[in-house]
């Protein structure tokens, strides 16, 4: 107020005044100027000091008294916009098309920006790889951009650094070699035609220079099968959905590979009971879903799957192939009803190998499905789909000779971690040390990156243009979401600057483009769209004569058997540091945070390993306890490493997961231990890559496992306790109908139930009408059981959405990408590894594994795998909702079980009277980290609240999606439409295994799939009456093996 | 008052005159060295008095409540063992079990009026106070438990801006208004009833500040009839309030877990079940305190042995519908054949699968079949045997409630939910802290307030005397004659 002190005198003429009591300077004026809160004449503020110091203490007290002090939620302060930049518009949602890449090949996806920020990935509806779903690791790995963890800036020797020097110094050093001798590069997988480009470019300009492609998870085993079948470099892939039959011989399909998420739709298309539904075998060693999901399933040895392909060959008649002894742990009528159908099935037919299986078993499967005829119908085969064909082993040996030799002066390492992912029979640390320059582009400070001189960041593939091709070879554009938050470059980028100057990773890919004849015009359509071209032309190339007399003979397998295979989230540890992943149960054994031994029961018997719920005891009582630690020997390596029960493993086999025991690369990725007083963990897993070696990296037999006495590890699940232990009781529970496709059609009798049904109240009767064949005691209909007439559902108004979902168990495969997008969706905190032990992980939606079988049936080597996903059922008469003292759970119009955070105090009485346990409360502040990393904050969804401690939270039918929805009907003066609001699970779901949608209208495809006489309610004896509906499971037995 | 029965010789014993009553009580209160007599040799010499070493024990174990308390607020509810999809664990169990031990005071001093027992009269005042600092114990739980305990005030009815109500369906709710009310009722009934003695403190101290303090205290009580005749028609009006709220405050308790959908919560027999239970731990609990003290302050001629022989008896018999509830909630589960109470039960009697039926054999043991003792009369005079089975009847309660109330949330519906429930140090921290503050405010009181009624003793002295005068005695007339003892 300084600055407006008048002095009457020294006014110059161009003095400005308010009104004649500013211009006469009034006394009440000078006051009202002077004043600093003029305004408060309407205060009663004529006081002296000591009463002012009085009220200060009573306010004080008071706020004491009220316990207001102890309320330290955390309160900042926001700022609007003052000028809203063009084009942009608060809390609106924008959704661009991009690409995610995984082992070089792309797969269009959909990223959501709100406020310039991209926060969720969904699938691209338009991209074969896609087809609008998406896979947990596409899913989360939204999160990498805003890693706090992630290198920031350019690194000389962990002196902080800048682009200039950088290039400034590896140019000279480039230019110094004048030919590029001395100089490597070794990059992962190059899947982008564009960096494939700027690398022929750079090795134009350099023509000594090498380029080396190495990646702990790579497919050289597909691609020397394929070469040694076609004699030339191939690719080929799969069309599930042509399949009537599937051999899937220890090929984990629906969840590792470049096609997982295609491979899952195509498959529960035709695993659908009301289509046309196909058989499915499955030979494997280690459980995977699509064993879950299959009619026939057999554990086998890994060595074995040779001799049963071999033998498939010979039972159905592949030319050249000898008869083969069948292996032991098939049984012969399994064997031959699978090869009887698959002849059957002719073209329709299709055998599937696993990638870690070596080239002559592809080989061999290449020509027994073509022998099948299915070359042309389940079996594509196309050139190369990789812009850089190569192959990883022979490049990782010819790298580490070149080095161990001192050839290398300089070793430019384009995102590949080699120090952490090579076998252990290479030090590539070591090897290192004789590299004089080492320039390392990469997102983490990681093992790779510690042993260079050059730290350069990586930009995320959010922040990069990008391209790519998907597995069938569709071409795949990528575009940034979001400018580098970092000074980061890509890889062409960094290539390009190079080879000549810098130019932006959009120049480069549309020179790409315009090579290939893309239009100005046409790019701008391709790149909203995210899809370049249509997929590569079939080649009729034909399997070698003679090919399988090559093939040597199946070795027995020599002992234990050890498979090593990529972590279905972490992968080959580059998501180490997502920590939604990290905490992403593993599907069947549900572990989180590490990796463990996994190996059958039977085999665990046998190594004195006894089950972590049996270990500690009180009266013979069990206990959630650690997990026994045994030693892993392979020839001089050894690993120690925590052992963990998989029922329906194989016998003496057993399978570690890539991806942990590391010792940097982020707070999540590393070995931390975490928890506090006296009860300390250690989360971070075991570095399976000690065992790997380069002649056999992925399956390893005559391995020696011990166990160690008096040493153990608490491992960390999402669901607690083998359900083996309550078997007894248990087993009458009806939590999964199911029944096999025979028994289905026969129920049927022609009344298909359609439509409409049972009318405004029919909610618990229709679906109940069919039960479980194999609990077929309970035959009456709700009509006879109930007490309610199912009236009392008061705000069930027919001018109200009425939302309801249906999952079907058919085609759930269990593979958790539903929860990964919930988790993204709907800002859902991790609690990490002790949180999870405590049984206090936030997940919304949960997928529930069970085993099935009691006395008789039950067959711990090789029980039946069940799924089911459960998130809040949203029943009509919620038992939460009448013991929440403070009306924080009450019910909506629209049937939607309404979660008020505001209002929560936090009794967790809801979530002990959930008999679906689906509520989740925040025992800590988990969204901490949301709360205070500004960089996640960003990732925080802003339609959803971020929740603070000691609130209860749960799955709410994605109502923020609802609400847009409807805002954008309201506008329109229309009804939201079916499928216009799909939630987060439903978008994501591979196999389409969810339904969402307004019941009312029996058009609408929910309410088709309630009518479904597979539908049924979980708990409907409880008489919640939810809306959340299950579809029965199905299987598709064959008929000579029923009761098998 | 047709069935009136003499008054049993020995519920006062020895030879006692209004004089030696007052003496033996009040001067416990006035006379500040029969706290400090330093009878008690602690390693390293240093002697102490018990009422040191208790209150000192009090002390320390409201230190760690405290602490406990803080770190709890300062980081969340995860600092305990609670879980998904365990929602409550030793929080309610203590809440339940400390709300129980505050029955028997009402139900001694409400219920036992109302019946006219005389045997009441010289445990009373103790158990009420129990009753009082029990439910202060009790009371801290459920506002801690709630995730945000700055808006716990949420729950009671009160005008705000929101217009916003309480859920008035949920038990929770009634909870709040029936510990509530019972801790209102409980401390008035108290206060009423310490009017006369808090006047006779007053007459028989020598020191200032305690005259002016009971005699504030006092209110103004000079015993004039009509003081005892308004005196009489309080107490019998609160002890007719206080008499349903005996029944009301542990049913409405029970309600939290009978109205809820968990098996082995919705069990119909809950009520009466919770409320025998209650006055099974509050009487364990009275038996426990008034054996040391009246060996402490030479109180044996007052609370004699017919008075715990008494107490056994109620114990005994309230002990045995406890039992009756848990082999009836067998029976239901079996009966029913519903798969989940089946399992429930499985998972709490199952010694080789399920994880918690140490817990309830336990329960067994220490409810069950040690309380049997008390039909010897011999045991139910010996002290040592008293003790030994009102610690068991303390622990079997709590063991009764830690069953019912996590065991039966960790298995419940849905298997792929099942959970397991393990406390941490803070939930030991505060439940030990809560004996601790019990245990402090219990010495305080002996310290500071008469322990035992002293005009009622008097009274009973002076019916006495009558009966042993005038054998025909017209009965009833007792109560009117009440201000000769003063």
């Amino acid at each position: 107020m300084d600055e407006v002190k008048i002095d009457q005198k020294g006014l110059s003429d161009i003095r400005m005044y308010k009104g004649l009591d500013h211009l006469n300077e009034s006394e009440e004026m000078k006051v009202f100027l002077e004043d600093e809160f003029p305004h408060r004449k309407s205060m009663p503020l004529n006081m002296d000091r000591r009463s002012v110091l009085k009220m200060m203490g009573g306010a004080a007290a008071l706020a004491g008294m009220t316990l207001t002090g102890c309320r330290y939620q955390p309160q900042r302060k926001i700022v609007p916009f003052a000028r809203q930049p063009e084009g942009a518009s608060a809390g609106a949602e924008k959704h661009y098309a991009t690409m995610f890449s995984l082992g070089g090949y792309a797969m269009g996806v959909l990223a959501r920006q709100m406020d310039g920020r991209p926060v969720f990935l969904e699938g691209n509806p338009l991209h074969p790889a896609s087809q609008g779903s998406i896979d947990a690791k596409t899913n989360a790995s939204v999160l990498g951009v805003y890693d706090p963890d992630r290198l920031k800036y350019p690194q000389f020797r962990s002196d902080t650094a800048n682009w200039n020097e950088a290039y400034e110094s590896i140019r000279k050093e480039l230019k110094d070699s004048v030919d590029g001798s001395g100089v490597a590069i070794l990059s992962d997988t190059v899947g982008s035609p564009t960096l494939a480009r700027v690398a022929g470019e750079f090795m134009k300009k350099y023509p000594k220079a090498q380029w080396f492609q190495y990646e702990a998870v790579n497919r050289d085993n597909v691609h020397r099968g394929a070469s040694l079948a076609f004699q030339q470099n191939a690719s080929f892939y799969y069309s599930l959905d042509k399949a009537d039959v599937l051999v899937n011989l220890d090929c984990d399909l629906l969840m590792s590979g470049p096609a997982s998420v295609r491979y899952s739709r195509d498959f529960s298309n035709r695993r659908n009971p009301e289509g046309n539904m196909s058989r499915v075998y499955s030979f494997e060693a280690f459980p995977t879903t699509v064993g879950a999901a299959s009619d026939h399933r057999v554990p086998v040895k890994p060595s074995e799957v040779k001799g049963i392909l071999l033998a498939l060959c010979a039972q159905v008649g592949v030319p050249g192939a000898a008869s083969v002894s069948l292996p032991a742990s098939v049984p012969k009528n399994v064997f031959d009803a699978m090869a009887s159908d698959l002849v059957n099935a002719g073209a329709n037919g299709l055998v599937t190998v696993g990638d870690h299986h070596d080239p002559e078993v592809h080989a061999a499967a290449l020509a027994l499905n073509q022998h099948l005829g299915a070359f042309g119908t389940t079996v594509t085969v196309t050139n190369p789909i990789l812009p850089m064909h190569s192959d990883h082993g022979t490049d990782l040996a010819n790298l580490t000779a070149a080095m161990a030799n001192n050839q290398v002066r300089m070793l430019i390492i384009l995102n590949a971690n080699p120090v952490y992912e090579t076998p252990s029979d290479i030090d590539f640390a070591e090897l290192l040390t004789k590299v004089p320059t080492k320039v390392r582009l990469g997102l983490y400070h990681d093992e790779t990156s510690k042993e260079c001189d050059w730290q350069l960041p990586a930009s995320h593939f959010l922040e990069t243009w990008n391209d790519g091709f998907a597995y069938d070879g569709t071409y795949t554009l990528g575009q940034p979401l979001l400018e580098p938050l970092y000074d980061s470059r890509s890889a062409m980028e960094l290539m390009a600057a190079f080879t000549d100057v810098e130019t932006s990773g959009e120049d480069l890919v549309r020179k790409t483009t315009a090579n290939a004849g893309v239009t100005a015009a046409d790019w701008k359509i391709r790149l909203s769209e995210g899809v370049g071209t249509s997929a590569a032309p079939a080649q009729n190339l034909a399997v070698t004569e003679g090919l399988l007399s090559l093939i040597r003979p199946a070795a027995g397998g020599n002992g234990m058997e050890l498979m090593i295979l990529p972590d279905p989230y972490i992968h080959d540890g580059r998501f180490g540091n997502n920590n939604w992943l990290q905490e992403l149960p593993r599907p069947l054994t549900n572990i989180v945070w590490d990796n463990a031994l996994f190996v059958s029961r039977a085999t665990a018997d046998k190594l004195g390993i006894v089950p972590p719920g049996k270990q500690k005891t009180f009266a013979g009582t069990p206990y959630y306890g650690a997990a026994d630690m045994a030693k892993v020997t392979v020839g001089d390596r050894t690993l120690e490493v925590p052992v963990w029960i998989n029922l329906g493993q194989a016998d003496d086999v057993c399978v570690l997961h890539l991806g942990y025991g590391r010792d940097t690369g982020g707070e999540f990725a590393k070995i931390h231990k975490l928890g506090y007083i006296g009860s300390e963990v250690t989360a971070g897993g075991f570095n399976a890559y000690e065992l790997r070696t380069s002649q056999s990296p992925d399956i390893i037999s005559g391995v020696s496992v011990e166990k160690l006495k008096n040493k153990s590890y608490a491992i960390a699940t999402t669901q607690h306790h083998n359900t083996i232990d309550v078997s007894i009781v248990d087993n009458g529970r009806d939590l999964i109908h199911e029944m096999t496709l025979a028994s289905l059609a026969a129920s049927h009798g022609g009344d298909h139930a359609e439509g409409e049904h049972g009318g405004e109240h029919g909610e618990g009767t229709h679906g109940a009408v069919l039960h479980d064949t194999e609990f077929g005691e309970h035959g009456n209909t709700k009509e006879d059981m109930s007490f309610y007439t199912g009236e009392d559902f008061k705000d069930n108004p027919k001018d109200n959405y009425q939302w309801a979902m249906t999952i079907d168990l058919s085609l759930c495969t269990g593979c958790n990408a539903c929860t990964s997008a919930c988790q993204a969706e709907n800002n859902i905190p991790t609690v990490q590894k002790q949180e999870v032990m405590r049984g206090r992980e936030m997940h919304w939606i949960r997928v529930d594994r069970y085993y099935k079988g009691t006395g008789e049936s039950l067959d711990t080597n090789n029980p039946p795998i069940r799924f089911q996903p459960v998130a809040c059922q949203q029943c009509e008469q919620a038992p939460c909702e009448p013991v929440c003292p403070v009306a924080a759970t009450v019910h909506s119009h629209e049937g939607i079980n309404q979660m008020v955070y505001n209002r929560c105090v936090g009794t967790r009485y809801c979530s002990n009277n959930c008999p679906y346990k689906v509520r989740r409360f925040n025992f800590f502040h988990y969204s901490q980290r949301a709360d205070q990393v500004p960089v996640i904050r960003m990732l925080q969804n802003p339609d959803v609240t971020v929740r603070f401690r000691g609130v209860m939270e749960k799955c709410t039918f994605c109502i923020q999606r609802i609400k847009h929805a409807r805002v954008a009907a309201k506008k329109d003066g229309r009804m939201i439409e079916d499928g216009e609001v799909r939630t987060a699970c439903q978008n994501a779901c591979p196999s389409q295994a969810i339904i969402f949608g307004d019941k009312r209208d029996p058009k609408n495809m929910v309410s088709i799939s309630r009518a479904n006489k597979r539908n049924y309610l979980l708990l409907e004896e409880l008489n919640t009456r939810p809306r959340t509906t299950y579809l029965a499971r199905v299987s598709n037995p064959n008929p000579t093996l029923e009761g098998k | 008052m047709a069935g009136h029965t003499p008054i049993d010789k020995d519920l006062l014993t020895g030879d006692h005159s209004y004089e030696t009553l007052d003496a033996a009580i009040g001067d416990i209160v006035l006379d500040s060295t029969t706290h400090n007599k330093p009878e008690v040799k602690l390693p390293g010499g240093i002697k102490s008095s018990p009422w040191q070493l208790m209150f000192g024990f009090g002390f320390l174990f409201v230190n760690i409540l405290l602490m406990s308390l803080t770190v709890l607020v300062f980081n969340g509810i995860g600092v305990w063992g609670n879980n998904q999809p365990t929602g409550w664990g030793f929080d309610i169990v203590n809440f339940v079990w400390w709300i129980g031990i505050g029955h028997a005071g009402t139900l001694i001093s409400a219920v036992l009026l109302l019946l006219r027992q005389k045997w009441r009269n010289s445990i009373n005042r103790m158990a009420e106070a129990m009753t009082i600092f029990a439910v202060m114990c009790a009371g801290l739980y459920p506002l801690l438990h709630t995730g945000r305990p700055w808006v716990a005030y949420w729950l009671f009815p009160y005008p705000n801006i929101t217009g916003m109500w309480p859920q008035f369906r949920s038990p929770l709710v009634w909870d709040v208004f029936a510990v509530s009310t019972y801790m209102t009722v409980s401390i008035l009934f108290w206060f009423v009833g310490l009017i006369p003695d808090f006047a006779t403190l007053r007459d028989r101290s020598r020191k200032r500040v305690s005259q002016v303090v009971y005699g504030m205290l006092s209110l103004g009580w000079r015993g004039s009839a009509k003081h005892w005749h308004r005196y009489e028609h309080a107490s019998i009006i609160l002890a007719g309030l206080s008499t349903p709220l005996v029944l009301s405050v542990h049913t409405i308790v029970s309600f939290d877990f009978a109205m809820g959908i968990v098996p082995g919560w919705n069990v119909t027999i809950f009520p009466p079940y919770f409320v025998a239970g209650a006055v099974f731990a509050g009487f364990a609990m009275v038996i426990l305190f008034a054996i040391p003290l009246r060996k402490l302050y030479k109180l044996d001629t007052i609370i004699t042995d017919k008075h715990l022989d008494w107490m056994a008896k109620v114990m005994l018999a309230t002990g045995l519908i406890v039992f009756y509830g848990y082999i009836m909630e067998v029976f239901y589960a079996k009966y029913s054949g519903v798969e989940p109470e089946l399992a429930l039960f499985h998972n709490r009697i199952s010694l080789s699968e399920a994880p918690y039926s140490w817990a309830f054999w336990m329960l067994i043991l220490t409810n069950g079949i040690i309380p049997q003792l008390m039909w010897s009369p011999k045991l139910r005079r010996s002290t040592w045997a008293l003790v030994t089975v009102a610690v068991s009847v303390s622990i079997g309660m709590w063991f009764e409630r830690y069953v019912i109330i996590p065991i039966s949330l960790t298995r419940d519906y849905m298997p792929g939910a099942y959970g397991y429930y393990t406390p941490t140090l803070w939930d030991f921290g505060m439940f030990f802290g809560t004996i601790g503050l019990f245990i402090f405010l219990m010495f305080l009181f002996v310290r500071f307030l008469p322990m035992i009624n002293m005009f009622e003793m008097k009274e009973l002295l002076h019916q006495m005397k009558h009966e042993q005068g005038h054998d025909d005695h017209a009965p009833g007339h007792g109560d009117a004659v009440a201000e000769e003892a003063h």
